[in-house]
């Protein structure tokens, strides 16, 4: 035997903090959320807030919101699917470039963005597009247009995680089994990709409804036909309407919490089992 | 048919140097060698998944450069089986079918035949993969390669991680394969005893070099070259130098230290004085019994155990031979009623066959 000491068996229990530490923060951020909505609520006016939801202006306002949010969520899905899947598949020297490049919208304001949208419509075939055939600035195609610039790159980003974390193995071994790129993709990649899209469409989605700043700038801030729930809430905030700002601030929270966690629920397999 | 003809890759750290060969249709041919030797990507080049490599791949005479993987009709069965965690056993089993448009009356008696043969049975009901074992997923895998109706299966490892026992009955499975079903079998393997029972033809690859091809007579390798040698042989490779040939029998008489050992050549021409390597497969020396006579044709040689592994029905066993001032490794089957493994520090008397006693070139 040497006279090396045997270390006991059990050492001595040491409390693991971590848990404890990743649970505070946890409920940290909740509170604060939490905090948030309170605010927010001994913020609203004295009148009902039924009846400001129900006006016209605001059902407008919310009508056109989700039209606008789902459009351009639904066109960055149909460009982004491919366009995340090929970034992720591409084997070319320097693709990393490629990567970074999609992440620059999404370091711009909004504003800023706005503004490019705008300096592409006054110059050249922008102009002539707006002026013959479509209208963009101050108008709602505007929005759409505003709305789907912002989100673009967020959902590329998303789609190219969710590619990312499919092993492009798996498709060369349906491709063994005979199956051409395109089935491959259809049977393979996108089902298993199937849940991180969803997550992509519903972050997106939550991210052009609350669009502001390039909508703005784009389509403008009036009461009316180009007014979203968030153009809305700062119109009333910058006529001193607290209260009723923040009634619709409200709403957009009700309505994002319900959106949202109806999208989760039917694209998960494992919540909708929980739910039924 | 499939036919490689200087094929070279650069693969990062791999690196496959103008290999030329040929696998006929129906035969089982087994690429072997160490670790990191190239063999997956030699195997993936032929099957399609890297089309970046110089030379030529034959498939039944057509070159296939540029054929998209599912144009080959080779099925591949990697060393991580790579089923398809989305979908079920059967949803496994079932994707080539579907995928080549298979009819499934067509298909129905090959996996009935495929259920039995590969035991399937008890799982083929199972809604995930992932809870399988690795015998059960590699199983899986290669059933659902069969399934695709291929010329050619191509087989990566296939055994690694299978129990001794699931092994052997894989084994006897994957030749009955070849031999009832016709399908040509392509198999890597770092195992040289796996390529020595199922290949028909074995070929060695090592550090990406192809360094022989060649028609099994019997469960034994004899290696082309030095290189092969030292892989098979370890640490029992040794320069001698010959004393007299008689070329007609293919057997020469050389020194090695003072020892006067009796070798078999092959390809080679050993005048006296000739200086060349002798080696031997561990597995294939033994321990004479005390006081026992060795067999004819038998070198035999006094040494001290050194160390002892038993290690499963192996004992292997260091030897320090001072006649040759080596140590050399013998490798014995225990069996039942053999007494006690030898000890260390005890003498011994090692026995190599004159028939598998290898005389090589130098490098």
């Amino acid at each position: 035997m040497s006279d090396r000491v045997q270390q006991p068996v059990v050492r001595r229990g040491r409390k693991d903090v971590f848990r404890t530490m990743a649970a505070l923060a946890a409920i940290v951020v909740l509170v604060y959320i939490a905090l948030l909505i309170v605010t927010n609520t001994s913020l609203l006016g004295a009148e009902s807030f039924t009846e400001l939801v129900t006006t016209e202006r605001t059902l407008g306002a919310i009508l056109l919101s989700f039209a606008m949010a789902l459009g351009a969520t639904v066109i960055a899905m149909v460009v982004g699917v491919p366009a995340a899947y090929a970034l992720s598949r591409l084997r070319v020297p320097g693709r990393v470039v490629f990567d970074t490049l999609v992440d620059v919208p999404i370091a711009l304001s909004p504003i800023a963005l706005g503004i490019i949208i705008i300096a592409m419509f006054s110059t050249g075939p922008g102009k002539f597009l707006e002026e013959n055939v479509l209208a963009f600035t101050y108008a709602v195609p505007g929005i759409l247009l505003a709305q789907l610039t912002v989100v673009c790159a967020l959902t590329v980003r998303l789609l190219k995680t969710a590619f990312d974390d499919v092993p492009p193995r798996l498709e060369a071994i349906a491709r063994t089994l005979g199956s051409t790129r395109w089935r491959a993709f259809r049977r393979v990649t996108l089902p298993l990709a199937r849940r991180a899209i969803f997550t992509a469409f519903v972050i997106s989605f939550a991210r052009a409804f609350g669009e502001f700043g390039a909508t703005l700038t784009v389509a403008g801030a009036a009461p009316g036909p180009r007014e979203t729930l968030p153009v809305s809430v700062f119109l009333r905030y910058s006529s001193l309407e607290v209260g009723k700002a923040a009634g619709l601030i409200l709403l957009t929270m009700l309505l994002a919490f319900g959106v949202i966690l109806v999208l989760r629920v039917l694209t998960s397999p494992d919540l909708r089992r929980e739910f039924s | 048919m499939i036919e490689l003809q200087g094929l070279s890759v650069r693969f990062g750290l791999y690196h496959l140097h103008e290999v030329t060969t040929s696998v006929e249709s129906g035969e089982y041919f087994v690429v072997t060698g160490p670790s990191g030797s190239g063999k997956t990507v030699l195997l993936e080049t032929v099957i399609g998944l890297n089309a970046h490599y110089r030379g030529r791949v034959l498939l039944d005479g057509v070159n296939v450069r540029g054929v998209p993987v599912e144009a080959r009709s080779i099925a591949y069965v990697p060393q991580d089986y790579a089923l398809f965690p989305h979908l079920s056993v059967q949803g496994n089993l079932m994707y080539g079918v579907r995928e080549r448009r298979l009819r499934h009356d067509d298909v129905a008696e090959r996996l009935e035949e495929l259920l039995d043969l590969l035991e399937l049975r008890t799982i083929v009901t199972r809604t995930r993969v992932t809870g399988l074992s690795a015998g059960e997923q590699q199983r899986v895998a290669i059933a659902r390669a069969l399934l695709s109706d291929p010329a050619v299966l191509a087989l990566d490892e296939p055994l690694a991680f299978l129990d001794d026992g699931v092994r052997r009955e894989l084994m006897v499975r994957l030749k009955r394969v070849n031999e009832e079903l016709g399908v040509t079998i392509l198999h890597a393997t770092r195992n040289l005893d796996e390529a020595l029972a199922l290949g028909r033809r074995v070929a060695v690859l090592v550090a990406g070099r192809m360094h022989q091809v060649t028609r099994l007579e019997g469960p034994h390798l004899r290696p082309a070259d030095a290189t092969v040698a030292r892989w098979v042989a370890g640490r029992n490779v040794f320069p001698a130098v010959v004393k007299s040939a008689d070329e007609a029998a293919g057997k020469a008489t050389v020194t090695c230290g003072e020892a006067e050992l009796v070798g078999s050549f092959h390809g080679m021409r050993p005048g006296p004085e000739t200086a060349v390597l002798i080696g031997f497969r561990p597995r294939e020396a033994f321990l004479l019994p005390e006081g026992a006579k060795p067999p004819a044709e038998t070198n035999a040689l006094d040494a001290t155990v050194e160390s002892v592994l038993s290690y499963g029905s192996t004992d292997t066993v260091v030897l320090d031979v001072p006649k040759i001032q080596a140590k050399v490794e013998v490798a014995v089957a225990r069996t039942t009623g053999m007494g006690p493994a030898p000890t260390e520090g005890a003498t011994a008397r090692l026995a190599v066959p004159s028939t598998l006693l290898w005389i090589l070139p130098r490098e």
